[in-house]
């Protein structure tokens, strides 16, 4: 305990090896986990606001944080980045490959990147985004940018954990009909048309804009690559920050946040336990029967 | 869902711009369960340093094949030990003369992988260290 709060002292105090300690001890779970979340301040009561970049993969979205972050270290004291890319459901392992296109901010004081691997997340997250985005918070970031996993249709948990979330696409992903369904564009507060030097870039606009304009939400064209559209995506993202235009309330988030924890604290502890179930069923009733004991056992 | 076996950093420090070697380490890990970082290549040894410490990985893995390492991995441990992460874990290859090998281990380097090294005995070596680092650091 004491250990933890030399470490979390550290932190605040811009030791970047204290910082990156807590950060895998958030992400390792269990006991320590639990209870560095009572040592650190919650997220509401630091400066941080988080800026969530959701879209699909190869899309542009880590050239488009790369940008961001060029921008946001004229503004903010410090910058935190958290990047998840994808764990195998097989062996585990994983490419953290989002790191490599902000090398230009490795140097930087004023910025602190985490790759983070999906370990299982469900959601375009991993479970422990929320603790890693709260240890930045202590560290000072008053600009958090989180980059979820490759995201097309579904997949929500960034809208829970960022005050803004910008979608990111680019020419060829889809026609209207694509834009037309629910699902991840729900939680969205900001689209991004990515790559406007590519063909067909001009039928992608069109259909984005009239589902857009049908939305009421602003769509701003980049190219990361060069710069350009990056000061209207921050003009618009600011406007989201400075209005609370967000698509749901902090309320409803910590709400859903809640359930959505939960569960994911649940998956684990039933995983232990799966393991000693005889598996002399079919797999539904197996889960029928689980559940029905489990939540006898919680309303007793 | 299995758990990692650790969290490694894959860097190229210097000009040499030949990652293949690098990234087949990486491919390898990767398919071996660890979670891995790639630096991309010219990176200097304080980029190397700075990924490696707010990530926190287990151990970093340095591939030069350009004739440089004895300075560039020396800086990398040097720049480790300023920041107080001397339990991060260092291993390197490349094109690595016996003598120039054996200084890099008094230095600290816990292995060092020449052309030729099979790819069982490279993946043994990682994941001795990843458990080694994960019970010293109390995450194992």
């Amino acid at each position: 305990m004491r250990d933890l709060e030399a470490l979390i002292d550290g932190a605040k105090g811009g030791n970047v090896r204290a910082a990156g300690r807590l950060m895998t001890l958030v992400e390792a779970g269990g006991t320590t986990a639990e209870k560095l979340v009572g040592l650190l301040p919650e997220r509401t009561a630091t400066q941080a606001k988080v800026v969530g970049v959701t879209g699909l993969p190869g899309a542009g979205k880590s050239q488009i944080i790369d940008q961001l972050i060029e921008f946001y270290k004229s503004r903010a004291s410090r910058v935190g980045v958290v990047a998840v890319d994808p764990s195998s459901p097989i062996h585990g392992g994983a490419i953290l490959g989002d790191r490599i296109r902000w090398m230009r901010h490795a140097n930087s004081d004023s910025v602190m990147i985490r790759s983070i691997a999906s370990r299982g997340g469900l959601g375009g997250l991993a479970i422990a985004v929320d603790g890693v985005v709260n240890v930045l918070a202590a560290c000072g970031c008053e600009i958090i940018l989180v980059e979820t996993l490759g995201m097309g249709q579904v997949g929500c948990d960034i809208a829970g954990v960022g005050d803004v979330v910008v979608n990111v696409t680019a020419p060829g992903l889809g026609d209207e009909i694509q834009m037309m369904k629910s699902g991840l564009m729900d939680a969205v507060d900001v689209m991004v048309l990515n790559k406007v030097d590519l063909p067909g870039y001009e039928e992608t606009l069109a259909s984005l804009r009239y589902e857009m304009e049908h939305r009421h939400l602003p769509l701003v064209e980049t190219c990361a690559v060069s710069g350009l559209g990056i000061g209207e995506l921050v003009e618009q993202i600011d406007g989201v920050l400075n209005t609370s235009a967000k698509a749901c309330g902090w309320a409803e988030r910590k709400a859903w946040l809640v359930v959505e924890r939960t569960l994911a604290l649940l998956r684990g502890h039933l995983a232990e336990r799966v393991k000693s179930v005889r598996l002399d069923r079919s797999v539904d009733e197996l889960a029928h029967d689980l559940a029905r004991r489990l939540v006898g056992r919680v309303e007793h | 869902m299995s758990l990692a076996k650790g969290k490694v950093l894959i860097g190229k420090p210097g000009l040499d711009g030949h990652d293949r070697g690098a990234k087949f380490i990486a491919r390898c890990l990767r398919d071996d369960g660890f979670e891995v970082l790639y630096t991309g290549i010219r990176r200097t040894p304080e980029e190397i340093v700075s990924t490696a410490v707010q990530e926190d990985v287990d151990i970093v893995g340095l591939s030069v094949l350009s004739g440089a390492h004895m300075s560039l991995f020396t800086a990398v441990a040097d720049g480790l030990r300023a920041c107080g992460a001397n339990d991060i874990l260092l291993v390197g290859g490349g094109i690595i003369p016996d003598e120039d090998a054996a200084s890099l281990k008094a230095a600290g380097y816990r292995a060092i992988f020449t052309p030729g090294t099979p790819m069982e005995v490279i993946l043994n070596n990682f994941r001795e260290l990843a458990s080694e680092s994960r019970r010293a650091r109390g995450l194992a």
